[in-house]
């Protein structure tokens, strides 16, 4: 994985993690890999490996089992509220790029209507 | 200290080997050709003889140049980074150099016994007078006052030997403190070696009085031909022995102090 | 495990190598030593180990003394190959044997085969990258607190950079640290988690690079340009 240099990179890290649980690449109830497995697999530093457990704890995204490791969330809750966060995020980048292009709201909103008129990427 | 002895000693093999090999095929040569040919298994104990000197000197030379290498290049690292006390690492240095050393002149000598003894034997045997004349005075030589006369030079030898190699040690470390790194490292590592044995052989001379008419040690020629002299006075000699070996200690004292406290690897 | 260097300077006749140090290193962390050539990085690290002593000032290892009882417990790797000439990677792993008692025959073997590393190999005929797999495997098998590794990257490929960062995170030791010094500064963004930044044989500055980036929004490369570039 690519890392920015200038973001904290375990932020970044708990970004991919969080897009690989909502697109269901890790399921809920999945058991993660030890902190130091973690490092190794994405080449970070073992800290930050647990800085990423402790801060995706403290969201509620996992939960940790002495001595047995540590699991995604099967709360339906928490997992709706992640997705809502996540998506809420996303909006408010897209949002604020296009406004930085001089976009006015309903003009961004012309602009999503138009997009999906030409692709049809429909309902799922 | 036994590991770093060890160690030593695995570093130096080629050269102990090699000293080794020629030692033997020399002396397997010397009692097979002594068996057609007494003028060649002469010639062969002359090589003999100096095959003795150049494995002394070898033997000196690489444990020196091994002791300086390690205070100049990164092979050092793996000697001085292993958890042993600097004066161990020295002196495990020192006794292989000196002991290795001193355990090839002993072979040597040994095999010289046994080579004036066969040559002797052959040289009686002999037709020429030459021949004889050679023969009487290797017997002469294999006396029991002879024997004596060279285990003293021989135990001189052994002490001064060891004086000059811690002498040659001090003035490494000497030379490590006080030019690490710099050109002249080598250069001023050498000029403390000829000062220090300067000052030991005046301390000697002034001291223990040796060096001069009677009271000399080493090889001489007189009236009944080849032979080994020593000091008149033996108290004296006893005296300079002991002067080399607490010189020698001193030395090493010196220099495992000046690594300890002033190593710049 | 805690090193604290106090007042710590080395002088070269004229010239000081390391300035009036202060630094304190801990157990947990990966640290990268960084500056420019010059700046006593190389110095600091032979005076922790013991090869090179300091002019004024002192170092502790857990609040003893450095002595050569503490070498058990701190490793240096210089950037050059230090093995005997003669030496098999198998000789290695017996002279380290030999003389480290926490040293681990498995850790070694196990690293090794993870490297493509034969103890049959001879050691003057290895690659530079080879060579480096080597001699950081030798560190980490011999369980220091504090191994040290002086520009261990110098001179090596992509691929074997790559795996001997794997082999630095997959094997750091819990209860020690790993000090790099390195030119590879971007290499070295993600593996640390703290910097230290030397120039002059003095200490510029000592962070935590997570919050470098938190705070101030800078990598480490970034610190390091901010900090140097007045040079120019």
């Amino acid at each position: 994985m690519e890392f920015q240099n200038n973001i904290p990179i375990y932020l970044q890290v708990i970004k991919d993690i969080k897009s690989r649980i909502l697109s269901g690449e890790i399921h809920p109830g999945d058991k993660l890999p030890s902190s130091r497995e973690m490092a190794v697999r994405y080449g970070v530093n073992p800290n930050t490996a647990s800085r990423i457990y402790n801060e995706m704890e403290r969201q509620g995204i996992t939960f940790t089992k002495r001595g047995i490791g540590t699991f995604v969330t099967e709360s339906d809750e928490d997992l709706a509220e992640l997705r809502k966060t996540e998506v809420r995020k996303l909006t408010e980048k897209y949002v604020s790029d296009l406004t930085k292009l001089g976009l006015k709201g309903c003009e961004i909103r012309s602009e999503i209507k138009q997009y999906f008129l030409e692709n049809e990427c429909g309902e799922k | 200290m036994g590991r770093i002895m060890k160690y030593e000693i695995k570093k130096s093999r080629m050269i102990f080997l090699i000293m080794t090999v020629m030692m033997l095929i020399l002396e397997a040569a010397f009692l097979i050709v002594n068996r057609f040919s007494i003028n060649g298994s002469s010639i062969i104990a002359l090589f003999l003889i100096l095959s003795a000197f150049i494995t002394y000197i070898m033997v000196l030379v690489n444990g020196v140049m091994m002791f300086s290498r390690d205070m100049r290049e990164k092979s050092g690292f793996m000697v001085y980074m292993t958890p042993v006390p600097i004066w161990q690492i020295i002196l495990g240095k020192i006794l292989v150099c000196f002991i290795s050393g001193a355990i090839l002149f002993a072979a040597y000598v040994l095999f010289g016994y046994m080579d004036m003894g066969c040559l002797q034997k052959s040289m009686a045997a002999a037709d020429s007078a030459g021949a004889k004349m050679i023969g009487m005075m290797l017997k002469n030589m294999m006396t029991m006052d002879a024997f004596k006369t060279i285990m003293r030079v021989l135990i001189s030898i052994l002490c001064s030997t060891f004086a000059l190699l811690n002498a040659a040690y001090l003035a490494i470390s000497l030379g490590n403190t006080v030019l690490r790194g710099k050109k002249g490292e080598r250069a001023i590592s050498f000029v403390f070696f000829v000062v220090i044995m300067i000052i030991l052989q005046i301390i000697s001379f002034k001291v223990a009085g040796l060096g001069s008419g009677d009271n000399n040690i080493g090889l001489v020629m007189d009236k009944s031909g080849l032979n080994f002299s020593v000091a008149a006075d033996v108290w004296r000699e006893i005296l300079d022995n002991a002067m080399s070996v607490v010189f020698g200690f001193a030395m090493f004292g010196g220099s495992s102090y000046l690594i300890k406290n002033k190593i710049d690897l | 495990m805690e090193l604290v260097c106090q007042n710590l300077t080395k002088k070269y006749f004229t010239k000081k190598a390391v300035d009036g140090l202060n630094l304190k290193i801990e157990s947990g962390h990966i640290y990268a030593l960084l500056g420019p050539n010059g700046s006593g990085k190389s110095t600091l690290m032979k005076m922790i180990a013991g090869l090179t002593k300091p002019s004024e000032g002192s170092i502790t290892l857990d609040n003893e003394q450095l002595s050569w009882k503490t070498k058990e417990k701190i490793s240096y790797t210089p950037t050059e190959p230090f093995f005997f000439g003669y030496m098999k990677i198998d000789d290695v792993a017996k002279y380290y044997a030999d003389f480290f008692e926490d040293f681990d025959m498995n850790l070694f073997d196990k690293v090794l085969s993870e490297m493509n590393l034969d103890r049959s190999m001879k050691t003057k005929s290895l690659s530079s990258g080879m060579m480096a797999k080597a001699k950081i495997a030798a560190s980490i098998a011999r369980r220091s607190e504090l191994i040290m590794l002086d520009e261990p990257l110098n001179g090596i490929d992509l691929l074997a950079r790559d795996s001997i960062q794997e082999l630095l995170i997959k094997y750091a030791p819990e209860n020690g640290s790993i000090l790099i010094s390195s030119h590879m500064v971007e290499e070295l963004e993600r593996m640390v988690d703290r910097t230290i930044f030397m120039k002059n044989g003095r200490l510029v500055a000592d962070t935590d690079v997570e919050e470098l980036r938190m705070r101030e929004g800078l990598s480490v490369a970034d610190k390091y340009r901010q900090l140097y570039s007045e040079e120019a």
